[in-house]
């Protein structure tokens, strides 16, 4: 039980950071980011490359291989939306658009991964890590506390810059009301520039962190991508405490739901594993989330913001 | 010869779904992007209920072709009616509602041995009058069976978008709140819209299945029938079902012939040509929105006879 939970909360953080940045890009640009899936793989495997350039230095070339690689990512991520998005915004373009645009996108930059860097499988540092026992049935790899501290050390940071500098303010007034932001100085080609750094920031962060813990794989983001969605949803767009905390619970139940169900199941003979079912899981999370709370579970709440 | 019959064949189907995401996507504004999973369904239940028994699923029913069509369709419009009511919600959500559909059902191919064979796939579906023919002559009979459904699923929306419950839906698109206002339940509209396309798609997946013949999860991905359909679309001109048949041809047929020219590549990118096709096509996508949003042919201006002739003004 214990160990269902650890390992939900280190799913449910790798998921939060690949969040974090679709729920900045909903909140900004007003369309969900098909395209945080293969960006996901592009940060992981930029790092991965980085690490190859880099000599061992006892953990540092990992800190420099993702500062690099989120950096990148940023720019990139800012220069595809100046080249692909911008000119549909300029035009006024309807909603649709962003969306099939960034659909398409996606298979682009997908198939890109696959040309450089192939189909199989990377680790950024082979062989099996050594797991630190804990009570409770509880088992966790260095990879996975690097991962919850990192998860809470990048929430905290991007909750003082929404709220605390200018910057972050400009944001949310654009989100309300974005001609009366422009009108109090807040440019908005400026805003739409840090929307899409941080995201990048934050969605390579997602992917290295999923490198570390599992490994590194051209379709790794196609398989959290609905994660990341749910939690979008679920968080409420642009809210960061209520997306680390959805992240959490969906961990927690796609975990603990499919461990819990799959007791039951077997008890009464069912021939069905649960573990390939935990799509189907954050499926049903969604529908009754979108049901209840199509504006997100924390309303009304701290976690709102 | 047979090479060419395939690519019409499977031409066909893509067609078909064609039509049906452009009833979604082009008239009522509805991002379907699980296409893959209403296929999948089609084209399994049409293969479940008109196939021999395979590798220990259920099945041996050996219900005619016919049947096969009917059920294809009818489980994919309950598949379709499950997540009818996410359609009063936002557009994203429907989105994400329906690749997730996409996603469960194919995990349910891939792990429910007793119904689908798992990565196995179901084979030996039958072709209608299939022992009766020899093999060249039931791929010509095939073909044409297959063309006289799409011909039919064209006539039937054609009827459909050009009748005032097409102007409707055209009006859901581009104004809600409009249709709102006029009177309209601009849910109960959408959900129209949004079943009997997902019925073309199951229909489609079911004229692929009986032409394969054999049929896997693997067939199924998102690449091959979300990404390319909702490309067809596109490349015809949302909002004309010409130009959804067309734009289905014209990718499809670009798409195998490319693949005869994969074969004169050196050694080391045939293995890369596919991901290499999905590229060029995706940058083309791209451009194409950037550059020419309304596609190939565009959508059709006339709403009707009537409004056509007051259009041209040659009205009375």
């Amino acid at each position: 039980m214990g160990g269902w939970i650890v390992s939900g909360l280190v799913y449910g953080s790798i998921v939060a950071m690949g969040a974090l940045g679709c729920s900045y890009i909903l909140l900004i640009q007003r369309y969900f980011n098909f395209t945080a899936a293969p960006w996901l793989a592009l940060g992981a495997y930029f790092a991965w490359s980085m690490m190859r350039v880099l000599p061992q230095w006892g953990g540092l070339e990992l800190i420099i291989a993702a500062i690099v690689s989120m950096v990148a990512l940023g720019i990139i991520m800012t220069a595809a939306d100046k080249a692909l998005f911008k000119p549909l915004r300029k035009r006024g373009a309807p909603f649709m658009f962003f969306y099939l645009t960034s659909f398409g996108l996606l298979f682009v930059v997908r198939s890109i991964i696959w040309l450089i860097w192939g189909p199989q499988a990377k680790y950024y540092y082979p062989g099996a890590s050594v797991g630190i026992k804990g009570p409770w049935g509880i088992m966790v790899t260095p990879a996975e506390i690097l991962t919850l501290i990192v998860a809470v050390v990048v929430v905290a940071a991007l909750y003082f810059f929404q709220y605390r500098t200018k910057l972050g303010r400009g944001m949310l007034a654009t989100s309300q009301n974005s001609m009366l932001a422009s009108v109090c100085g807040v440019e908005p080609e400026t805003i739409h520039t840090a929307t899409t750094m941080i995201a990048g920031f934050v969605t390579a962060l997602a992917g290295i962190l999923y490198g570390l813990t599992i490994q590194v794989r051209p379709l790794m983001g196609w398989y959290i991508l609905l994660g990341i969605f749910v939690c979008v949803v679920c968080g409420g767009e642009g809210a960061i405490l209520g997306t680390l905390a959805a992240a959490y619970l969906l961990g927690i139940a796609e975990e603990v739901g499919s461990g819990l169900i799959q007791i039951s199941l077997n008890f009464f003979g069912i021939p069905i594993q649960m573990s390939a079912y935990k799509v189907a899981i954050s499926s049903i999370f969604f529908l009754v989330v979108i049901y209840y709370k199509p504006h997100g579970v924390w309303k009304g709440t701290f976690l709102e913001r | 010869m047979a090479y060419i019959i395939s690519i019409i064949c499977i031409g066909t189907s893509y067609a078909i779904a064609a039509l049906g995401l452009n009833l979604q996507w082009g008239y009522t504004g509805l991002f379907n992007i699980g296409v893959a999973g209403f296929f999948a369904v089609g084209a399994y239940t049409s293969a479940i209920l008109t196939g021999p028994v395979w590798g220990g699923t259920i099945g041996g029913f050996g219900l005619p072709y016919l049947v096969g069509l009917v059920g294809a369709v009818l489980f994919a419009a309950l598949l379709a009616y499950l997540i009818a009511w996410v359609l009063r919600l936002e557009f994203g959500f429907l989105a994400i509602a329906s690749i997730m559909l996409s996603a469960v059902v194919i995990l349910i191919l891939k792990n429910e041995m007793w119904l689908t064979n798992g990565v196995w796939g179901i084979g030996g579906i039958p072709r209608p009058f299939g022992d009766m023919l020899s093999p060249s002559t039931s791929d010509w009979v095939y073909m044409i069976i297959s063309l006289v459904i799409l011909a039919g699923a064209y006539f039937l929306l054609e009827r459909g978008v050009r009748s005032p419950w097409g102007r409707t839906q055209r009006i859901i698109k581009e104004d809600p709140i409009l249709a709102e206002m006029a009177g309209k339940d601009v849910y109960k509209w959408r959900r129209m819209s949004w079943i009997i396309g997902s019925m073309y798609m199951g229909l489609a997946g079911a004229v692929y299945g009986h032409y394969i013949r054999y049929i896997n999860p693997r067939s199924f991905d998102d690449v091959m029938i979300t990404f390319l359909c909702l490309c067809m679309v596109v490349i015809g001109g949302s909002g004309n079902n010409k130009g959804s048949i067309l734009g289905a041809y014209t990718l499809w047929v670009t798409w195998t012939v490319s693949e005869i020219f994969t074969g004169y590549l050196p050694e080391a990118w045939q293995l890369r040509a596919p991901f290499i096709r999905v590229l060029v096509i995706g940058v083309a996508i791209i451009l194409l929105l950037r550059l020419r949003p309304q596609g190939l042919i565009g959508r059709e201006i006339s709403i009707s006879k009537m409004g056509e002739r007051i259009r041209t003004g040659r009205v009375e």
